[in-house]
């Protein structure tokens, strides 16, 4: 009766849980194919911004997204009234939907949950409406504009557009690590049987607001994002979303579903230490956490997907908490934050996938835009080059300001063994 | 494996606790976070963290886990869920009309923290010390109950072992101009705990959490948590058009009436409400839902009283 989650999480395929589809809008490339290839080839979405008015600043880089018409994926909402990262995430709902090849009817009949992770909703909006109101008074505002900016639009907006009433829908706010917030929530969800399926990520559109808040933090790249570089100037900021189909390992069989990776186990805790500086034991134990509830030891992971920012304090309390975590030889740790930007919310979204497709492709995808790494930083990050690799257990680390910590551990899925 | 209320913080003007809050008629002056917290911190930080922060100190005092500046479980094992839909958005707002009006200069680095939406629930974690699984719920009406909701989810999966949940909205010009109206300038907070670590501890149970559910229409809602309730409900807490769906023989409690527009606070201060009913006699389990039929989506929660104190047997 309730939807509660039951005492007992059970060990079973009821229990597994496994990704089968992904909807994708990066800026190096949209939906999981060519989000792969992207990946191997190491593309850069980094280019000048042309969203919004950028006078004033001495460098404006990001990696925004153009030419992908999300509206193609949108077919039952009058687009007019989506926020640019709420058509993101409807789109990218639709996308993985339909890439995990399951019929939406069946869909409708089952329990399922909408859990999309965002760092700033609607603030592109936000920013026109306020743009609006000091140069010509509130009465100016568009109605259209202001109906569409409360983040819940993010999730409620996917169910809307594919018609799924049946759905725990929630939108959820903790900044730059969202996304894998969401995918943990789908896996609890399901793993209790309190859903049947989850279509889990995170969305964000660039807005000026947060261009300009990491400017003056002094955290935007000038030209390029060079994650555990000597040389690294930090940021660029990127815009997208990721979704994943969530479904339980029995019902991805029964329907004979293409099975791209295992969520293991993902874990979460909050550094309770400062806003903006991350907390390299908070994030050590995050990690150690995700590992536990996994049942992997550190020995067992291949590959690490750093949160991996590009400025000079994640990259260095990262990869020292990687060192207390998994000692002197840690696994290889790329950032993706040099190919897509920090596509804020949809980040650890968007890297999930990109762990998945790199497993269930065989290969690691790229640190770009290295010259030289940091002697502080001592990781392996991939430098410029993807490379081929078996990778049975991959980590994906998202963290946020505030120290809001989470980290998602997937495994490649091969015959029913882990 | 039961969830419990362990801990009520309640922080709106004019009521402090529980009681208060159930025997309020109206608003009564605002709340002071200096009075409560003392001033030192606070300078940078919005009127909602501030408010969180208010009733993130009461609630876990009220719970037992706060004595003397001190938290006395393991803060690694404590996770912090928080409401709030219009939470930051004077500051997000300000930013981007200081951006508009004086350019980037103009903006203090201060605010890019700020400007983000999960302020309030990491300020609580950092104010007392609080390293468990931390999150923002921007949900919608049915926000304050979906962060009941998940932090039972969060106990019952084994990820922490006390979940303070915390639902506050600030008052101010450009909430006001957003909702139409007034804003409710406060919330509260609950601390949920498995009742076997309530019971190791000795802590005071002041409900239980019972069925709960998000489904597209308050009706709906309260009717499947009607038919799973063991004991027949005996009266309801919504607000605006979704009271008028609920059965009308039932009493039937609108805060929003009293309190104005509540957004993501609802759920938790219908429920601090409830508990403060229970502590005043009130018997047999209430169901409180937000959200309308004109809104995205409505949840719905079941809260039950204290099981009544078994008698003790006697010292032999």
């Amino acid at each position: 009766m309730s939807d509660s989650l039951s005492d007992a999480m059970r060990d079973d395929a009821a229990s597994r849980v496994v990704l089968t589809g992904f909807g994708v809008f990066s800026s190096i490339g949209v939906g999981a194919d060519e989000f792969a290839e992207g990946l191997r080839a190491g593309r850069s979405g980094a280019k000048p911004i042309t969203l919004f008015d950028t006078e004033g600043f001495a460098h404006a880089n990001g990696c925004e997204i153009t030419g992908a018409e999300p509206e193609r994926w949108i077919h039952n909402l009058p687009v007019e009234t989506l926020g640019r990262a709420t058509t993101f995430s409807v789109a990218a709902a639709r996308m993985a939907v339909e890439a995990a090849g399951v019929d939406l009817e069946e869909l409708r009949a089952q329990r399922g949950m909408i859990s999309i992770g965002t760092t700033d909703g609607e603030s592109y909006d936000l920013d026109q409406l306020v743009g609006t109101e000091v140069a010509s008074g509130p009465a100016a505002m568009d109605p259209t504009v202001a109906r569409r900016v409360s983040p819940n639009r993010l999730s409620i907006a996917a169910a809307q557009e594919l018609g799924l009433s049946n759905v725990d829908a929630v939108t959820i706010a903790t900044a730059c690590s969202a996304g894998n917030y969401a995918i943990g929530q789908g896996f609890d969800a399901i793993r209790s049987g309190a859903v049947d399926y989850a279509l889990c990520g995170g969305a964000d559109a660039m807005c000026r607001k947060t261009f300009t808040g990491f400017y003056r933090l002094g955290t935007i790249a000038p030209d390029v994002c060079r994650p555990f570089d000597s040389e690294r100037k930090g940021i660029l900021t990127g815009e997208g979303a990721g979704v994943l189909m969530l479904e339980s390992l029995a019902s991805a069989q029964a329907r004979g579903a293409r099975i791209y990776a295992e969520v293991l186990g993902y874990g979460m805790n909050c550094d309770a230490y400062h806003q903006v500086a991350p907390n390299q034991a908070s994030v050590a134990r995050c990690m150690e956490i995700a590992l536990e509830n996994a049942g992997v030891k550190e020995s067992e992971v291949d590959l690490i997907s750093a949160h991996g920012t590009g400025t000079k304090a994640n990259d260095v309390t990262e990869s020292r908490a990687i060192h207390d975590v998994f000692g002197d030889t840690p696994p290889r740790t790329v950032s993706l934050k040099s190919m897509l930007g920090h596509t804020m919310g949809a980040a650890s979204a968007l890297a999930a996938i990109a762990c998945a497709l790199s497993a269930y492709h065989g290969f690691i995808p790229p640190t770009i835009n290295h010259r030289e790494t940091d002697p502080e930083c001592e990781i392996d990050c991939v430098p410029n080059e993807s490379v081929e690799a078996d990778l049975r257990i991959v980590q994906n680390n998202g963290l946020a300001f505030g120290g809001n910590n989470a980290i998602v551990i997937l495994g490649k899925y091969q015959d029913g063994e882990r | 494996m039961s969830i419990f209320v362990t801990g009520v913080g309640v922080a709106l003007p004019g009521a402090d606790t529980a009681a208060a809050l159930a025997a309020a008629v109206s608003p009564v002056g605002s709340v002071d976070p200096a009075a409560v917290l003392g001033k030192k911190g606070l300078r940078y930080k919005d009127r909602a963290t501030q408010l969180g922060l208010v009733a993130g100190l009461r609630v876990l005092t009220d719970a037992g886990l706060w004595r003397d500046g001190v938290l006395n479980v393991d803060g690694n094992r404590v996770a912090v869920l928080v409401s709030s839909n219009l939470g930051n958005v004077d500051t997000a707002c300000r930013v981007a009309r200081t951006i508009a009006d004086e350019g980037t200069r103009g903006l203090s680095p201060m605010d890019t923290p700020n400007a983000s939406s999960n302020i309030i629930a990491s300020e609580v974690a950092i104010r007392f010390g609080l390293h468990g699984p931390n999150l923002m719920v921007c949900n919608g009406p049915g926000s304050g109950l979906d962060a009941l909701r998940w932090g039972a989810a969060l106990l019952r999966s084994g990820r922490a072992d006390q979940a303070v949940v915390i639902g506050v909205e600030p008052d101010n010009e450009i909430v006001r101009e957003l909702v139409g109206g007034p804003v409710a300038d406060g919330g509260a907070a609950l601390v949920l705990e498995r009742s076997e670590a309530a019971e190791a501890r000795g802590a005071t149970v002041h409900a239980e959490i019972g069925g709960h559910v998000r489904v597209a229409g308050p009706a709906a809602g309260y009717e499947r948590l009607a038919a799973g309730e063991p004991a027949p409900l005996t009266g309801w807490f919504a607000s605006g058009a979704a009271a008028e769906v609920l059965p009308a023989e039932l009493p039937g409690h609108d805060l929003s009436a009293i309190w104005g527009e509540l957004s993501g606070a609802l759920g938790l201060v219908q429920a601090a409400a409830a508990i403060g009913g229970f502590a005043a006699g009130a018997r047999g389990p209430v169901c409180l839902v937000a959200g309308s039929d004109d809104d995205d989506g409505s949840a719905a929660l079941v809260l039950r009283p204290p099981a009544p104190a078994a008698p003790r047997p006697a010292a032999v």
